[in-house]
């Protein structure tokens, strides 16, 4: 298959990354930059106020539940003859 | 011939009226000459001129009776008015006014009775940026706002700038956290028939504690908390035991929202952080989501401050803008205005540099895929 071909049969998808995601792009660029106008913002957390060194883990248990297993089989390459 | 009256009761000048000098009567035009100025006036004008001024004459200034109002019950309580100690001007305030300049004569005022006894702060944060400083602090961050207009720095006007101490409650506390996450560890894998995925389910226990100092939560109804929020974080090594010799110059305010109020906002910043903190011990496990958790406080202390913060508002294209710049570190909040043209301009520009990129980038993957 030629490369002409091959962009031919999957027009739709590199039309499609082509177009979206250059706006997918230019939207978080722009709301990052816009953001930036806008700095008087609350702050939620007191990160900032952690007496240092007091942060104590005292108790960690991670108990299993239960397990999930699937399997795909995997594609097997054509016999052209 | 000259006309000639002069009437005290009943004698009269003619007076020029641009010179006002005396009128001679002019026997050759009929007229009446002014020979300063050299302006002539017909008889009639001149008459008309006079009755005029008789009109002038009559005033009468009738005003009815002013009945006096007096503040609701609600509200009677909501203004004070202290006596300028350099001038003895009445100033008027609102009930929480701590320090201010006079309007009449300019002088630092200080109310004590305001910082006294149990509302005496147990600390002050002095200024540390003057006016000069905290103007370039403004102009600097502006200048680094992306999309501001162009004509901003140069048509902005500054409707005021006033340095105020704010109002703060201090929040330290220890704390006792227990929280349970449900997590999962995704294994894959291949043979020569098929692609493996294994998930494992667990459930994560997860208890501490963790200790908070110098929570500041705002202590005035007046100023906007997302404003006084932003300008966080001040450092506590510059705060001096409080005395009224710092509030000179600068307005304050006491407080007027209770140390119970304010908790409830300490308490929401404590406890986002504590989760915060603990949700990081299970970074081993993908699609962490917390399933239960508790909070408890102790050891904790309140005390009351006042950080210095300079409020600044500019007019400009008729819309008012609000920035807050803090007065011990300089940091600038607020918002700016967007120039639109600018904004537009970004986005056609990043449109087409993104477009040919992802355009470059698809073409040359697209190939090495073939």
């Amino acid at each position: 298959m030629s490369y002409t071909d091959f962009l031919i049969e999957h027009i739709a998808l590199i039309a499609g990354i082509i177009i979206i995601l250059p706006i997918i792009i230019v939207l978080i660029m722009t709301f990052v930059k816009l953001s930036q106008m806008k700095t008087a913002n609350p702050d939620d957390y007191a990160a900032n106020y952690i007496d240092a060194g007091s942060f104590r883990l005292t108790e960690s248990r991670d108990v299993f539940l239960y397990s999930n297993l699937s399997k795909t089989p995997r594609p097997k390459p054509q016999n052209k003859n | 011939m000259i006309l000639k009256g002069d009437i005290m009761d009943n004698i009269k000048n003619y007076k020029c009226p641009a010179c006002s000098s005396t009128l001679i009567f002019n026997t050759e035009t009929q007229n009446l000459f002014c020979e300063s100025c050299q302006n002539e006036y017909t008889l009639d004008s001149i008459t008309e001129i006079e009755n005029a001024e008789k009109e002038e004459g009559k005033e009468s200034y009738d005003w009815s009776s002013y009945t006096p109002r007096s503040f609701p019950e609600s509200e009677s309580g909501a203004l004070s008015s202290y006596s300028c100690p350099s001038c003895s001007a009445e100033i008027t305030g609102d009930a929480s006014l701590g320090a201010t300049v006079c309007p009449y004569c300019g002088n630092a005022t200080i109310i004590k009775k305001q910082f006294e006894g149990s509302l005496m702060p147990d600390y002050i944060i002095p200024f540390r940026v003057n006016k000069k400083e905290a103007m370039e602090c403004f102009e600097n961050a502006a200048a680094k706002a992306p999309f501001l207009p162009d004509e901003f720095k140069s048509k902005k006007k500054i409707e005021e700038m006033s340095g105020i101490y704010l109002p703060y409650w201090m929040f330290d506390a220890s704390c006792d956290a227990h929280f349970t996450y449900s997590g999962r560890r995704v294994k894959c894998w291949s043979d020569a028939n098929y692609n493996y995925t294994k998930t494992d389910y667990y459930r994560l226990i997860r208890g501490g504690g963790i200790s908070f100092s110098g929570i500041p939560v705002d202590g005035s109804e007046k100023t906007d908390n997302t404003y006084t929020e932003a300008l966080e974080p001040y450092n506590y090594n510059d705060a001096v035991e409080f005395n009224t010799a710092y509030l000179s110059g600068y307005l304050a305010d006491k407080y007027d929202v209770s140390p119970e109020d304010g908790s409830i906002r300490a308490n929401e910043r404590i406890k986002n952080s504590t989760e915060k903190k603990f949700l990081e011990t299970t970074s081993t496990y993908s699609c962490v989501t917390q399933t239960g958790g508790s909070v408890n406080l102790y050891d904790t202390k309140t005390r009351y401050a006042l950080l210095p913060c300079w409020m600044l508002n500019i007019k400009y294209e008729g819309a008012n803008y609000k920035y807050a710049i803090n007065g011990q570190t300089g940091k600038v909040v607020g918002e700016y205005p967007v120039c639109k043209k600018k904004r537009n301009r970004f986005i056609l520009k990043c449109y087409a540099i993104s477009l040919l990129v992802t355009s470059a980038l698809t073409l040359l993957g697209a190939y090495f895929m073939m």
